[in-house]
């Protein structure tokens, strides 16, 4: 018998037959009587006073319903960095901007007209007079003294500056055989999920609004939403729809959710905002680029003493949830390697561009290219085998990390190995011939934060309710959202594997609707697993509790003498002795005639982490961590510079794969994203406008483009993830970069050094003779 | 000026008073109030919207609802009979190919037009076929799987 009956196995997601057959609605899918389109105006200059604003002539316009612009919100700037004690300035942000502009797609108004052609007309006809202000685009004219201040709040256009220092690291370097020290830069990306953002809103006559977003973070927009359009918190309901897909991009609260209730409220009637593509691109997150300037020193066997980091980051030109990316920029370098001697200096510098955030793989990316990269060039210039330099100094089960990270599981050797097997490695390594390569990097993540920045005081991290029905079913509420990573089927699964049930049939997920589900913090920092999913193993645990006692009632057994699995409880060794759990559930209702609900909460453990950088060390940082390692072989065609890359075995150690077929699914899509960000994706601007607006600017991964993939799942069953699960859909985005340059510089001797690769800086290397290593 | 029309969508007739510049797209999912063709793109770039017209995969976002008078329309709407899935549309759902959803009602399109016309395609030509369709969550994987399970 299979140690579980529902986890572990391939399970088909509960919302993949609404979605096959288009049936299911995502927030722009909504018609409701008298909906109104609502579209919002945008400031064409990078940096302006707004000196007026003649909202008149598109009032006049026959079929516009409401003109809203600053003025018609409060003075509470939205913003997701707010919890006790960061300070308020971190929130710099207007849904539609009061008297300032700072990029090119900046909120100024916004209509509400019977149909699109009319609100765009609208539009056309508002009038605003602006002073234009000098704009700095590049971080070196922003960081210049006497440079145009972006923010009056953040002296010299630094937005973020984080730094930490554990051990003696100039000790480390003096002690160190061999120090690299190296210089990386890494682009824009933007997460050019297919659905662009879309809201439906619709104000009632009693004062409150219902609001159908599409988001990652119902629980935070309610309170964003709320404040903007001056309503009590409780008056506004948040519902989440299916959503075509976040990768971050969908985690701050965007603009476009208050103005759709305001509109609302203002004209009488729904409105419904649907972002068009550019729109999408120019005005939403995106990922932060950086320049990285890092310095490592090893001993000859390649055991590292000392590790300094200085990572400068344009963040353009709002602060966002940017002070948690450079703060995870800096402390996700303390895995998966042990760091004896830590030093990092990261700073995030204001420009008048749009505005950078979280995206897959939050914080990991960047530095992980550069020690990845790093870690290559020093086995190789100590004559290291790359596998073995990254066994070595890898971090195993029990490890506390520098900043007091616990190691609870690693997979670390498993997945280089794994990945190296199946790429071939012992005999494609410096044995391909010239033009090919093979290459490897590994990945280390956080199975969800372990701190709010938003809420000072939520009453868990994840709420998960359980009620059981009169048919012996059960309803599962949670507040967690499911924005296409398969989560709500995952939770499904641990439940009714805690309950003992033989199906997810016998269970119904209802979630994200900040009205009936208990609140769950969103989806972001790869937490709905481990956090969510304890949550539901806890509800489902004490159903069953529970259903035991009222089970062994009924069979005149002792509760410890019983198992509950596939159904049905019964003594544990001699199954024909029992009860099912429906008719446990019906006979439990009979004698007692009292309801069945269990709450399950999870909070992560405090003892995660030194966060002495952030919110004065009030927050610890993740429950566990991931590990993981990719392998890529590639193909570089000499006379065009093309870089093919053929396959990537991606080794990922999620704990435990509850549902092992969403977990290939992450794993592969993780790989599409980060291949997409190595070799065809950058987000480009040119004096504060976008010019990769549009998918035909904006590369992306065709299937025509996508190498094989290989998803190789690792299991250390950890000991704090429900049944040994970690987080499986940011850690494998991480590695697959490194990877695929490190393959490069095996194919060609040519180091990557910026991203993304393209034929001609690949011409350009291979022209200077042998290239450099 | 308004313009009436008559669209023929999954065997069945629609009236419309639209506008002349309204496209295929927009005329489905507000007046026809088929919604699961999408938007993701507005200019033919991601294939969200891919619908069936006269046995050809097209991309609705580029196509004017007039132009699409008198011919037969199918959308993803029209491909499950009786409550009971296509034999595409049960294999991406059987193997994993949907993720978020939004780009699969057009990949089901795009795979079906292949199909439809090359019954035993090869691994590059499925690849072929789904070229156009932009899928973020997947990285293709276990779409092209589906579709090769249902040639089979």
């Amino acid at each position: 018998m299979d140690k579980y009956s529902i986890i572990g196995k391939r399970q088909v997601r509960t919302d993949s037959a609404v979605k096959a057959t288009g049936a299911a609605k995502f927030a722009g899918d909504f018609l409701l009587p008298g909906m109104l389109v609502g579209k919002i105006l945008r400031s064409p200059l990078p940096h302006a006073k707004i000196l007026n604003i003649d909202t008149s002539k598109a009032m006049k316009l026959k079929g516009v319903r409401a003109v809203a612009t600053g003025k018609d919100i409060t003075d509470v700037p939205h913003g997701i960095m707010r919890v006790d004690p960061l300070p308020p300035i971190l929130r710099d942000k207007y849904s539609l901007a009061k008297e300032r502009v700072r990029f090119i797609g900046d909120e100024v108004a916004a209509v509400a007209a019977i149909d699109e052609d009319t609100a765009m007309e609208a539009m056309e006809l508002i009038k605003v007079d602006y002073e234009e202000l000098p704009a700095v685009f590049d971080i070196w004219e922003s960081l210049k003294p006497g440079a145009i201040q972006i923010h009056e709040n953040f002296p010299g256009n630094i937005s973020t500056l984080t730094a930490f220092h554990h051990g003696d690291v100039d000790k480390a370097f003096a002690e160190s055989d061999y120090i690299l020290e190296d210089k990386y830069e890494t682009q824009r990306t933007h997460h050019s999920y297919i659905e662009p953002h879309a809201v439906t809103a619709e104000f009632y006559a009693s004062g409150e609004v219902t609001i159908w977003p599409s988001t990652q973070t119902p629980f935070y927009d309610k309170v964003c939403i709320a404040e903007t359009i001056g309503v009590p918190v409780n008056k506004v309901r948040v519902i989440k729809p299916h959503v075509g897909g976040g990768f971050g991009g969908k985690g701050d609260v965007h603009s476009l959710f208050p103005i759709s209730a305001l509109l609302s409220r203002m004209s009488g009637k729904p409105v419904q905002i649907s972002y068009t593509r550019e729109e999408d691109i120019v005005s939403t997150t995106r990922r932060h680029p950086t320049i990285i300037e890092q310095k490592i020193g090893v001993k000859k066997d390649g055991r590292i003493m000392g590790f300094d980091s200085k990572i400068l980051a344009d963040g353009g030109a709002y602060q966002g949830i940017s002070m948690v990316s450079i703060f995870v920029m800096a402390v996700f370098q303390h895995g998966p390697y042990k760091l004896p001697n830590y030093r990092c200096d990261a700073r995030r510098v204001y420009t008048n561009k749009p505005y950078c955030g979280a995206q897959r793989g939050h914080g990991g990316i960047q530095p992980r290219f550069v020690i990845e990269s790093m870690m290559d060039i020093i086995a190789e210039n100590l004559n290291l085998d790359p596998l073995e330099i990254r066994r070595i100094n890898g971090l195993h089960t029990g490890d506390i990390t520098l900043n007091k990270f616990r190691i609870r599981s690693c997979g670390h050797i498993e997945s280089i190995d794994r990945a190296a097997e199946d790429i071939g490695w012992k005999d494609k390594r410096k044995k391909l011939p010239e033009g090919k390569g093979v290459g490897l990097a590994c990945n280390f993540f956080a199975s969800g934060p372990g701190f709010s920045y938003f809420f000072t005081n939520p009453p868990s991290h994840s709420g998960v309710n359980i009620t059981a029905e009169e048919d012996g079913t059960f309803l599962l509420y949670t507040g967690s959202s499911d924005i296409g990573q398969g989560s709500e089927t995952a939770l499904a699964m641990i439940a009714a594997e805690a309950i003992g049930l033989s199906s997810i049939d016998q269970l119904k997920v209802i979630a994200a609707d900040t009205a009936t589900t208990p609140m769950d913090l969103g989806t972001y920092g790869s937490r709905l697993t481990t956090i969510a999913g304890n949550a539901a193993k806890m509800a489902g645990t004490k159903i069953k509790d529970e259903l035991v006692e009222t089970a062994a009632d009924m069979l005149e057994a002792n509760k410890e003498d019983l198992e509950s699995r596939d159904g049905r409880i019964y003594v544990k060794g001699n199954p024909e002795k029992g009860v099912t759990i429906r008719e446990a559930v019906q006979t439990r209702f009979q004698i007692k005639r009292i309801p069945l609900t269990t709450v399950g909460y999870y909070n992560p453990p405090a003892d995660t982490g030194d966060t002495s950088g952030f919110a004065e060390g009030k927050v610890s940082l993740s429950p566990t961590w991931s590990f993981g390692a990719h392998a890529a072989e590639v193909d570089v065609d000499k006379e065009t510079g093309v870089v093919k890359v053929n396959k990537v075995s991606a080794a990922h150690d999620c704990g435990f794969a509850i549902n092992p077929l969403a977990v290939e699914g992450q794993i592969e899509g993780c790989v599409s994203m980060t291949f997409g960000q190595a070799t065809c994706e950058e987000f480009r601007t040119e004096k504060g406008w976008t010019m990769t607006n549009s998918f035909l600017d904006y590369k992306l991964p065709t299937s025509e483009d996508m190498p094989d993939v290989i998803p190789i799942i690792v299991e250390s069953i950890d000991t704090e993830g429900p049944f040994g699960a970690k987080e499986a859909s940011e850690g494998a985005n991480i590695p697959t970069i490194p990877a695929i340059t490190n393959a490069i510089c095996d194919a060609i001797g040519f180091r990557v050094r910026d991203l993304p690769i393209n034929p001609e800086k690949i011409l350009r290397a291979l022209e200077k003779k042998g290239g450099e290593k | 000026m308004k313009q009436l029309i008559e669209l023929k969508v999954n065997g069945e007739s629609y009236e419309a008073a639209i506008d002349p510049h309204r496209t295929l797209l927009e005329v489905l999912r507000e007046n026809v109030g088929m919604t699961g063709s999408k938007e993701g793109c507005d200019l033919g770039a991601c294939g969200a919207c891919t619908v069936i017209i006269d046995g050809k995969a097209v991309l609705a976002c580029l196509t004017l609802a007039l132009d699409a008078r008198g011919k037969e329309i199918t959308t993803i709407e029209g491909l499950a009979k009786d409550g009971k899935l296509h034999p595409l549309q049960q294999n991406f759902v059987d193997y994993g190919a949907i993720q978020c959803g939004f780009c699969t009602p057009g990949a089901i399109m795009s795979a079906k037009a292949l199909l439809d016309e090359n019954p035993k395609p090869t691994v590059a030509e499925i690849k072929r076929g789904v070229s156009g369709n932009l899928c973020r969550c997947t990285g293709y994987t276990k779409i092209i799987e589906a579709i090769e399970v249902t040639a089979k």
